[in-house]
């Protein structure tokens, strides 16, 4: 009765300024309301990118390391692609669980080498693939024990070339279809080693193919292709770089497809895998 | 000595008075308040909408990348990229409002645009040939292919 008898205005005072409050902040939480509701919110995490090299890079070890185990113990052709079959298959066959487990999916398929010819020269091994390429870089030649090429030739030349840290060629080996010559900056352009042999295993650290004398005074080179689509084979090259030991070799290219999908992303990548190495 | 007996005075509004005091002033606040919200709920509805074309813009971009960065692994692997397909959806509209997004190849950006004078642009980056588009909202899932014989990636509604 006293509160409603009083006629003095801190009530009224108390009450506008409680009011005042309450419309700020009624003001204040509607602001916010609506901006939020304005708002599109979408998650830009997206991981298939890696998911996939992640799937070429341990599909192409897989391969490699099959054709590995079932070639080099020795045996019968028969019994390799066998060996090399089934580590695949069980490989091919785990993928699509692992995978699941993610909410994705992924499938493998695979060749063998059986009826297989060898492949070109160029960086993928398929005829449209990359021409000129390099093999390996920073190779120490005093290190450098295999140098060995199985040569057929398509097209008119197929060119090997040594260069230096700045790029320039300091050795070459041209082949031809009746020749194959030899061109460095130490001795003379051109210098003919012989005639050529389609199909013949060419060693290129043989003293006659003037390697290590053109390179010696540059130690440190790459190694490169040049018209790869013009000739088809095998190659190894095993030596040193400046930090460690690297093997370079292929026998044959085998044709892969890696078929992945995510919940948002399809994708079909077919991919030559380089054997053995 | 008038000062004074203001001053000494304790005595306010009845409660009458106060009532219809308080009353008037609580409507000419809420009537001021309402007005001025409606002019800035215009203002924030432009500044969510730009809100959310930045982050839809950075979004679409990252897709992109996605799939040209895809091309260029596959490329690096040797491999050819028989098909890539990014799905993907967006809202029809924002903050009831439609919008365009237009995906220009010169200067490479996505640029949001709405009728409230709202308009981002977000830029993005590919290596590999990219057609232009234009779309003019309503659409809500879109697809971001990859086709190898052109080597160019497209970007369609679905």
């Amino acid at each position: 009765m006293d509160l409603i008898e009083d006629n003095n205005a801190q009530f009224m005072l108390l009450a506008g300024f409680l009011i005042g409050i309450g419309l700020v902040i009624t003001t204040v939480m509607l602001n916010s309301i609506m901006f939020e509701g304005n708002m599109a919110i979408e998650s830009v995490t997206e991981n298939s990118k890696y998911e996939m090299i992640n799937l070429m890079q341990i599909t192409t070890d897989e391969i490699r390391s099959a054709y590995r185990n079932s070639t080099e113990k020795g045996g019968t052709v028969q019994n390799a692609t066998i060996n090399f079959t089934q580590q695949v298959y069980n490989f091919s066959a785990d993928l699509p669980k692992i995978y699941s487990m993610y909410g994705g999916g992924a499938k493998i398929t695979f060749e063998n080498w059986t009826n297989k010819g060898y492949a070109n020269f160029t960086e993928n091994g398929r005829p449209g693939g990359k021409d000129n390429w390099t093999i390996v870089e920073n190779v120490n030649v005093n290190y450098l024990s295999i140098f060995n090429f199985t040569i057929n030739l398509t097209g008119l030349i197929f060119r090997i070339e040594a260069r230096n840290s700045t790029g320039y060629p300091v050795w070459s080996v041209v082949f031809n279809e009746t020749k194959y010559n030899v061109s460095n900056a130490t001795y003379p352009a051109n210098y003919t080693i012989g005639d050529f042999t389609n199909g013949s295993k060419v060693n290129l650290s043989d003293s006659k193919y003037l390697f290590k004398n053109s390179v010696s005074s540059s130690p440190t080179v790459s190694i490169h292709i040049i018209y790869g689509s013009n000739a088809f084979g095998t190659y190894k090259i095993e030596g040193e770089t400046i930090t460690r030991h690297f093997t370079r070799e292929r026998h044959y290219v085998l044709n892969t497809t890696i078929a992945l999908s995510t919940a948002k992303v399809k994708a079909n990548i077919s991919m030559p895998v380089s054997v053995p190495w | 000595m008038a000062l004074k007996c203001i001053i000494k005075d304790e005595e306010a509004v009845s409660i009458s008075i106060g009532f219809i005091l308080m009353f008037a002033i609580t409507v000419i606040v809420f009537t001021g308040v309402m007005i001025s919200f409606y002019s800035l709920s215009r203002n924030i509805e432009k500044s969510a909408m730009e809100e959310s074309f930045k982050i839809l813009g950075s979004g679409l971009a990252n897709k992109i990348a996605t799939v040209d960065t895809l091309v260029n692994v596959s490329s690096s692997f040797g491999a050819t990229v028989e098909s890539i397909e990014y799905e993907f959806r967006l809202p029809s509209t924002i903050a009831g409002n439609t919008y365009s997004i237009n995906l220009t190849n010169t200067t490479h950006e996505i640029i949001l645009e709405a009728d409230n004078g709202a308009i981002v642009g977000s830029p993005f980056s590919v290596s590999n040939n990219f057609t232009e588009r234009k779309f003019y909202g309503g659409a809500e899932d879109y697809i971001i292919t990859y086709n190898k014989n052109d080597n160019n990636i497209y970007i369609d509604e679905q």
